[in-house]
């Protein structure tokens, strides 16, 4: 009988469920956040340290109407630029706070303002303490640019888990996400979606992962699956001289309703800027 | 009924792992690295092979140091005067370097799984 490593049987595993999770006739799936192609891992940025990451991605081939694609407003999403500034900063050893610009410059048009973002994010346990490393994301999420983004405010909770099996490194981030308090959606319920990521560590300057970016909609009413995203990275990520680290990608669209082509570019650096909090011994 | 199906996976993906905290077998003798005078004090750790252990690094300098292993896959920010447990899985047989990823010249060290 065939044996396969225990990577692969995870990650298949994952993949099996993640399927059979999308097939289920009353679960859902959330959009795909343009502007943030970026899998989160278990480790949060240490006490005292602050992170500035430009976040970029472009679509070379996507549809030349509004609203499909990762367009979600009037804008298309063919040839759009997108860039989102996040600067990070690590509150306590476990928990940092985060916030985001985000810009868009869409075919024809001048890069202009397309959003904001805050969030904290949580590890929990002492890395490999559990079977599994377990930490939290929750995000709030604003517009005022309905041709970027119809829905004016959302919040957005993903648990994020992470095991290593030697030099190979899995990351899931189940996505949930609910328009709130205002907003002709503020009542709609809860879409899911997801970000996974596997990754190879070689060498600490470059090595190779694949990203999984998509979502299905509102749970309670499942877009059809051709109209859901879901998108395929094989990424390059390692860290440059002088520390700065990066994270490139081309991401191949599924499915009828995603982009067909788009391009990622993560450049980040972090330096330790001091301690806020006092850490207790 | 699947999202709650997935909940109820999610919360007992933490009640095994918190069985499994209960029971983990990590040895009871910590080996111990000190940051002393920008350099790990000792700066080869040995432990056993095949077995998880935990570590714990002292930061005895008067600057923050940022105790990283690329091979291990540690990253953690230690603050002067300050120390910290880091959890280690089961190691195969072999040599994995570790640093302070604020002073990378000279604090230098590696741990030895026989």
């Amino acid at each position: 009988m065939t044996s396969f490593p225990r990577p692969v049987k995870f990650f298949a595993a994952s993949l099996l469920g993640a399927a059979l999770f999308l097939i289920l006739p009353s679960v859902a799936k959330a959009q795909v956040d343009p502007f943030e192609f970026e899998v989160y891992p278990y480790q949060t940025l240490g006490m005292g340290m602050i992170e500035i990451e430009s976040l970029n991605s472009v679509v070379p081939n996507g549809h030349s109407a509004g609203g499909i694609g990762t367009s979600s407003g009037s804008f298309a999403s063919q040839a759009m630029y997108r860039t989102a500034i996040e600067v990070t900063y690590g509150l306590t050893e476990k928990i940092e706070a985060a916030a985001y610009l985000n810009l868009a410059r869409p075919n024809g048009a001048s890069l202009q303002y397309a959003g904001s973002k805050f969030r904290l994010r949580g590890s929990l346990f002492e890395q490999d303490e559990l079977p599994v490393n377990l930490g939290w994301y929750a995000e709030l999420e604003w517009h005022r640019t309905p041709e970027f983004d119809d829905v004016p405010l959302e919040f957005e909770f993903r648990p994020l888990l992470e095991k290593d099996y030697g030099s190979f490194e899995i990351d899931l981030n189940p996505i949930f996400e609910k328009p709130i308090f205002i907003g002709p959606d503020k009542n709609k319920g809860v879409e899911f979606g997801y970000a996974a990521g596997v990754y190879y560590r070689i060498l600490r300057t470059i090595s190779p992962g694949l990203e999984f970016y998509g979502g299905a909609g509102p749970i309670n009413d499942t877009d059809p699956l051709n109209q859901q995203q879901h998108y395929v990275f094989p990424v390059i990520f390692g860290v440059l001289p002088r520390g700065f680290e990066y994270n490139v990608g081309v991401g191949l669209g599924l499915t009828g309703g995603s982009d067909r082509v788009l391009t990622k570019f993560n450049l980040e650096c972090e330096r330790y800027l001091g301690a806020l909090f006092k850490p207790h011994s | 009924m699947p999202v709650k199906n997935l909940m109820r996976s999610l919360a007992a993906a933490c009640a095994l792992g918190l069985i499994a905290t209960a029971a983990a077998s990590a040895s009871d003798l910590i080996p111990e690295i000190k940051l002393h005078n920008g350099r790990f004090e000792p700066a080869q750790v040995t432990v056993k092979a095949e077995s998880p252990f935990k570590m714990r690094v002292i930061n005895a300098g008067k600057s923050a140091i940022e105790f990283e292993s690329f091979e291990l896959h540690r990253e953690r920010v230690v603050q002067p005067g300050e120390a910290i447990t880091v959890y280690m899985p089961a190691l195969n047989a072999g040599t994995y370097k570790f640093f302070d990823d604020f002073h990378r010249s000279t604090a230098q060290g590696s741990i030895v799984a026989k």
